[in-house]
């Protein structure tokens, strides 16, 4: 009998050894990248995920195939690229709620339990109001609404996104009082601004591309320290009269799992640059009006800390910030 | 609407074979997927977003858009066959359709689907083609308010899908609305009931909770019952409804097709609700209310009808505004974006070649549906015919797969496990299933419409009866809920009589 | 059912009881009050008295007529072959998911005793290859991995 279970032991033991990818020699990838997204499928971040890893067998030599795990402000899917196995053949997007889950007490969870690949996109905030709206400029509505404290309904995409940050902390220094209505994404809230449902909305610019192109929304101003390319005649935020020194951006990266091998983090590094470098995305984020903006592992580590003490006060300012000390 | 343009576009997708087979291939796969529980049509156009990249973008949507109207159809054959509906849009279908597979007559239940689908899918992608700059103009007065009150008649269908006892189904109804604020709040930005687990933060998901609520507690329930139930025979002849019979329900079919277009066309509203909405509809008018439930073809045509029809409303607020009408057509837009084709009230004008096949595309999945359907149909029911000891752990396992697929995740097997346990014993004691899906579905449509309303009109309640269209459904609500709630009870009272009556006769 | 419903009312009444308080918590000082306890309490407060309703019923005696009761030696089978699906559900890590499902299958369908060893052995390998390559080249979902596939 024992005879027996060490013969079967010797057995299983071999088959680990000869399946297990370190007994065999190293070939990355040998199969198949699975790139987790935490947003459901047809949103702008998958869409932005499904671009950019379009032409990725060209870089990769294999697919990286999209998958949506979605839920709980994109913690869910987040989380489980942060505890997936650090094999290198998972990874992750991993986006702006990333920096806010711990200071709003949601999850603990935030980019030190990331090994970073590349930060892709920083886009701006946008305040926009329908066409026929009565303010012609952000200054017009400024001082609307700080007359009529709470009377403006400002329409932003959830509580706590970057939008919602970005007017709110503008309101906080303005001394400016908006009566916020949270939706759920950018589709229903620039609906109801041109529904004339709520007065102001803020979104991403490039989510109003085809409203603003159809004239359908006056956008007032970005928030950005540049134009941008699409809404040439859009002012920035300090042309627009309120200058702002600490701006927050909406961002977007690639993680992986803590732990990667070294020689295999630095391939994915490396590929996903090139997939980024592709033309074909270039020219898709071009025309959609999506800022690009790459930074490599260390620039991302060091944009992210920043990002975290931009947002801190303006948690604070909306009431949010509920960390753990 | 430029009619010659609709008609080249007929012309070309229509007698361009290529064409021709991508709906083909895009309609059977999208009944594979739609009739494997817990693979949705959501998910089957995600997939297969990819594949379309190196095609012809007009080829590439041709595919997606027939996978989307297969996949809704395709819920249907699992509903009938099984009990579990392959989508969610196929849970109402489940209420009248698997009554009647258990009588033998799968075949024909599968036929009245296919062809109450094929006519609401039709009328929806025509009115798409035809009206959807109106309608899309109506889609804009749509604000909190008015989605409020649309849910809040959505819920009223409670009753009519309530099974023996109304309170029961306002029980389930209510501790359905209850598993929906578990989660992240996204209006206040906080997590409620989630006990500190970052996996409870999203929430019960709605694909585990359904396959929990139908599947997994059909499966015990066949385990447990496995040698007592008698086997069931299915009819395998007479697949195709008899015209008389197609004739009998015609009149719902095209109420349940308009009705259906109307809500997929409404912003967040999609085939699922619209399928609930035909089938309380149907039943609250019939003249025999006491007999939907126990197998008849009405109660299969009304939501099948209804949830076809919203696919063609569902596409109109996506192309014309930009705003998705449903799940599915959330991810067709990503799909339109990624080749570029941004969808929003500029798409007609600078993208004619791209909207037009659209329109011609989607009529023709309805005839390519029709015939794969009718063909498919008598295969279908004759899987019936496995014994259950071998059928009844495929359908196990199809559970498991299913909830996992998802999200990919074990706690979505393990909340599906669960919420099937007590599915189990709600069925024991009387408490229906329905009401739960429903409001699930309307749960979180409800809750934050309601607050979001509230905070814009300042916390006054006034709004929701002020504003012309969001009183109107408010008031239709509380008429439908009243006078559904009497004639239902009134034909339970009437069958009990009945059955009374039946019992004394036997007894003498 | 009298008893049962009365006691699922007693049951109901202690659940909305409890999320009442519960959700106490979660009040936030939100413009207007309706901060994420709303929702919630309203559910509460109707889900209380459906259950009272349910307990008054039934003791007026309108409760429906039992229908099928829970057959006692297949409610055990039930709780075994639950047992079975947690057992799958590890092995799937283990062995992964092929083999898992396969071993699944064939044990179910043999705890369920369907006769003949080849229907067995052929109906389940034929699924478990099935859904497998349906899953790994069709959708391109990962799937659990393990020792074999």
């Amino acid at each position: 009998m024992l005879k027996r279970m060490g013969l079967i032991f010797v057995i299983v033991a071999g088959l680990i050894t000869f399946t297990s990818p370190d007994g065999m020699a190293q070939k990355f990838p040998a199969k198949d990248i699975t790139l987790i997204v935490p947003w459901a499928a047809g949103g702008g971040t998958d869409t932005i995920a499904r671009a950019l890893v379009k032409n990725a067998k060209n870089y990769f030599g294999v697919n990286v195939n999209v998958v949506n795990k979605t839920g709980g402000m994109g913690a869910v899917g987040m989380g489980a690229v942060a505890t997936a196995v650090p094999d290198g053949y998972t990874v992750g997007l991993i986006t702006f709620q990333l920096s806010t889950y711990r200071m709003m007490g949601l999850a603990d969870l935030s980019y030190r339990d990331f090994g970073l690949i590349q930060l892709l996109n920083q886009s701006p905030a946008s305040i926009s109001v329908a066409a026929d709206s009565k303010f012609k400029t952000l200054k017009d509505l400024m001082e609307y609404a700080k007359k009529n404290p709470g009377v403006v309904t400002a329409g932003h995409s959830g509580a706590g996104g970057g939008w919602h940050l970005a007017l709110a902390s503008i309101a906080v220094r303005e001394g400016v009082k908006f009566n916020f209505v949270p939706f759920d994404g950018a589709a229903p809230t620039r609906t109801a601004v041109v529904g004339g449902h709520i007065a102001v909305a803020t979104t991403g610019i490039d989510e109003l591309l085809q409203l603003y192109r159809a004239g359908q929304v006056r956008i007032l101003a970005v928030n950005d320290t540049k134009r941008h390319w699409l809404f040439p005649d859009v002012p920035t935020i300090a042309e627009a009269g309120y200058p702002n020194p600490k701006i927050i951006y909406d961002w977007r990266g690639l993680g992986a799992p803590k732990g990667v091998p070294a020689d295999r983090m630095q391939i994915l590094i490396n590929g996903f640059k090139k997939c980024f470098d592709d033309p074909e995305f270039k020219k898709l984020a071009h025309d959609l009006g999506l800022p690009l903006a790459y930074r490599d592992p260390k620039g991302f580590e060091e944009f992210l800390k920043e990002m975290e003490e931009t947002l801190r006060p303006a948690l604070e300012s909306v009431g949010l910030l509920k960390e753990k000390k | 609407m430029q009619l010659e343009l609709l008609f080249e576009a007929f012309g070309k997708v229509m007698f361009d074979p290529i064409n021709f087979l991508f709906v083909f291939i895009g309609v059977t796969s999208g009944i594979i997927v739609g009739a494997l529980p817990g693979l949705t049509a959501t998910m089957g156009v995600a997939l297969l977003i990819p594949f379309t990249f190196g095609l012809d973008p007009v080829k590439g949507l041709l595919m997606l858009l027939g996978l989307f109207s297969g996949g809704i159809y395709g819920g249907s054959i699992s509903a009938i066959l099984i009990g579990i509906p392959g989508t969610p849009s196929a849970a109402a279908t489940v209420l009248d359709g698997h009554p009647l597979c258990k009588k033998g007559l799968a075949g024909k239940a599968i036929g009245m689907a296919t062809i109450a689908s094929f006519f609401g899918g039709t009328v929806g992608a025509l009115i798409m083609s035809f009206l959807s700059p109106q309608i899309a103009k109506i889609a804009l007065k749509f604000g909190p308010p008015e989605f409020f009150a649309l849910a809040f008649f959505g819920l009223g269908i409670i009753i009519t899908v309530s099974g023996k006892s109304i309170l029961k189904g306002l029980i389930s109804g209510v501790f359905g609305l209850m598993i929906t604020t578990i989660g992240f709040d996204p209006l206040s930005g906080c997590p409620r009931l989630t006990f500190n687990s970052t996996e409870l933060l999203g929430g019960v998901t709605f694909i585990p909770a359904l396959i929990g609520l139908f599947g997994y507690s059909q499966v015990f329930q066949g385990i447990e019952k496995i040698l007592i139930l008698p086997p069931v025979k299915s009819e395998l002849k007479n697949i195709i409804p008899k015209f008389k019979e197609i004739g009998s329900v015609f009149k719902t079919m095209v109420k349940s097709a308009l009705m259906g277009t109307f809500i997929g066309a409404v912003p967040g509203t999609g085939c699922d609700i619209a399928a609930f909405v035909s089938y309380g509809e149907a039943r609250r008018s019939s003249k025999n209310p006491e007999k939907f439930g126990t197998g008849i073809l009405e109660g299969v045509a009304a939501p099948e009808s209804g949830n076809n029809g919203a696919t063609g409303g569902a596409m109109i607020p996506m192309l014309t505004l930009g705003v998705p009408g449903d799940a599915v057509t959330a991810v067709l837009m990503g799909a339109l974006t990624i080749h570029n084709f941004q969808p929003g009230p500029l798409l007609f004008r600078d993208h004619p070649e791209v909207v037009y096949p659209i329109f011609a595309g989607m009529i023709l999945a309805q005839f390519v549906m029709l015939g794969v359907g009718l063909g498919g149909a008598r295969f279908f029911a004759s899987l019936i015919n496995i014994d259950r000891r071998v059928m009844t752990p495929i359908i196990f396992l199809l559970c498991v797969v299913g909830s996992y697929a998802m999200r990919f995740s074990f706690f979505d097997v393990g909340v599906s496990l669960i919420i099937g346990i007590i599915a189990y014993f709600m069925n024991y004691y009387g408490f229906p299933g329905s009401p739960i899906l429903l409001a699930l579905i309307l749960g979180p449509m409800v809750e934050q419409n309601l607050r979001r309303s509230l905070i814009i009109s300042h916390g006054d309640p006034l709004i929701f009866i002020t504003r012309p269209i969001s009183a109107a459904f408010i008031f239709i609500g509380i008429f439908i809920i009243i006078t559904s709630y009497y004639r239902i009870k009134r034909a339970m009272e009437k069958e009990e009589k009945m059955a009374s009556v039946a019992e004394k006769e036997r007894i003498d | 059912m009298k008893r049962e419903d009365i006691g699922i009312g007693v049951g109901l009444l202690i659940l909305s009881t409890w999320l009442f308080w519960y959700v106490g918590r979660y009040r936030v000082k939100e413009i207007y009050g309706y901060g994420p306890d709303f929702f919630p309490r309203v559910l509460a407060v109707m889900m209380a008295i459906l259950g009272l309703s349910l307990i008054v019923n039934a003791l007026l005696g309108n409760s429906l007529k039992m229908g099928d009761r829970i057959d006692p030696k297949g409610f055990v089978r039930m709780l075994i072959s639950i047992a079975i699906c947690i057992g799958y559900l590890i092995l799937t890590n283990i062995l992964g998911f092929a083999t898992a499902t396969f071993l699944f299958l064939f044990g179910l369908m043999t705890f369920l005793r369907q006769k003949g060893i080849l229907v067995r052995l052929f109906s389940s390998v034929a699924t478990a290859i099935l859904v497998w390559s349906i899953f790994r080249y069709f959708l391109v979902i990962p799937l659990p991995e393990g020792l074999l596939f």
